[in-house]
């Protein structure tokens, strides 16, 4: 791609069980209680990208307080899904690790979920598998706080 | 309490927040009149929405912009004229890209409204039991379209 995106052909040595992390605005509305699995999902608009892959960091590579404490000007919640249902939908899932410089610190977990190729944005499609990813979606590390 | 940006986004866009003045006496100036702001949820959306205007750039901290001025002016509009204290409340968020969203869940069906950046308004009716998904755009939804819509909600 001439993007400065890594190409996005799904990488296969990521395999379907694992958990892809990423963080959530600390927002009450942010989440929603699932009542027949006992657990809080994030609402759609957690995992919308519209413009650009969606970021997220490989559970083999780091933990879910690793990727929350990545950036702290807010105390966000983590939510997790795993590269197989992403695939289910129709995205691509591709390693992006990131090198320390000036402006990032090192995160060699971190990694790019692609959706609608159609489009040439690399963005999820907002309205479809953004929904249906955040469904199969679990917050695994709440911030009590924010609720 | 509510901002002063609230009420005046609400004036500014000829809707009607839930305020009624009180008149007290004054022992030098005769008569005053102060505003009471009824604590509905409508009033708390508001306030909360206007609340994005301070979110930094990279909120989400994955380089985000915060909801744009207009569309933190549509979402107000569409609080206080579309919906009343006898439709479900919705979750309310701010959007990666500065937009802001609606959503309902009610059972197995859901509505999101998006305001994005630009102004627009979009749609997604989905049912999760017959996997329908109808997606759509407003121009200028009208209180009949929304009624439809939390109606097509709440009839499962």
């Amino acid at each position: 791609m001439s993007n400065g995106l890594p190409p996005d052909i799904d990488d296969t040595t990521i395999s379907d069980s694992e958990w892809l992390y990423i963080r959530v605005f600390p927002d009450k509305d942010s989440l929603i209680f699932d009542q027949n699995l006992k657990v809080f999902r994030p609402t759609t608009s957690a995992l919308k990208s519209r413009e650009q892959p969606l970021s997220v960091d490989l559970g083999s590579l780091c933990t879910p307080q690793e990727t929350r404490d990545r950036d702290r000007s807010f105390a966000f919640h983590i939510a997790a899904f795993t590269a197989g249902t992403a695939r289910r939908y129709g995205c691509r899932v591709v390693r992006d690790p990131i090198q320390e410089s000036q402006n990032e610190p090192e995160n060699l977990a971190h990694a790019l979920v692609f959706g609608n190729h159609d489009s040439g944005s690399g963005g999820l499609i907002p309205k479809s598998q953004s929904r249906k990813i955040a469904h199969e979606s679990r917050i695994v590390l709440l911030n009590e706080n924010a609720l | 309490m509510i901002y002063p940006e609230a009420i005046t986004d609400a004036a500014t866009i000829g809707a009607r927040p839930a305020i009624e003045w009180q008149i007290r006496g004054h022992a030098t100036t005769g008569i005053e009149f102060y505003p009471i702001i009824q604590p509905t949820w409508q009033t708390a959306l508001v306030e909360k929405i206007s609340g994005y205007r301070s979110l930094p750039q990279n909120w989400n901290s994955y380089g985000s912009p915060p909801p744009s001025p207009v569309a933190i002016q549509e979402a107000i509009w569409f609080v206080t004229s579309m919906l009343d204290e006898k439709k479900p409340r919705p979750r309310v968020t701010p959007v990666s890209g500065g937009g802001i969203q609606f959503e309902w869940s009610f059972g197995e069906r859901q509505i999101e409204i998006e305001f994005l950046r630009d102004g627009t308004i979009e749609y997604l009716l989905a049912d999760t039991k017959t996997n329908d998904e109808t997606p759509g755009r407003f121009d200028r939804p009208s209180r009949i379209d929304i009624g439809r819509l939390l109606s097509w909600l709440i009839d499962a």
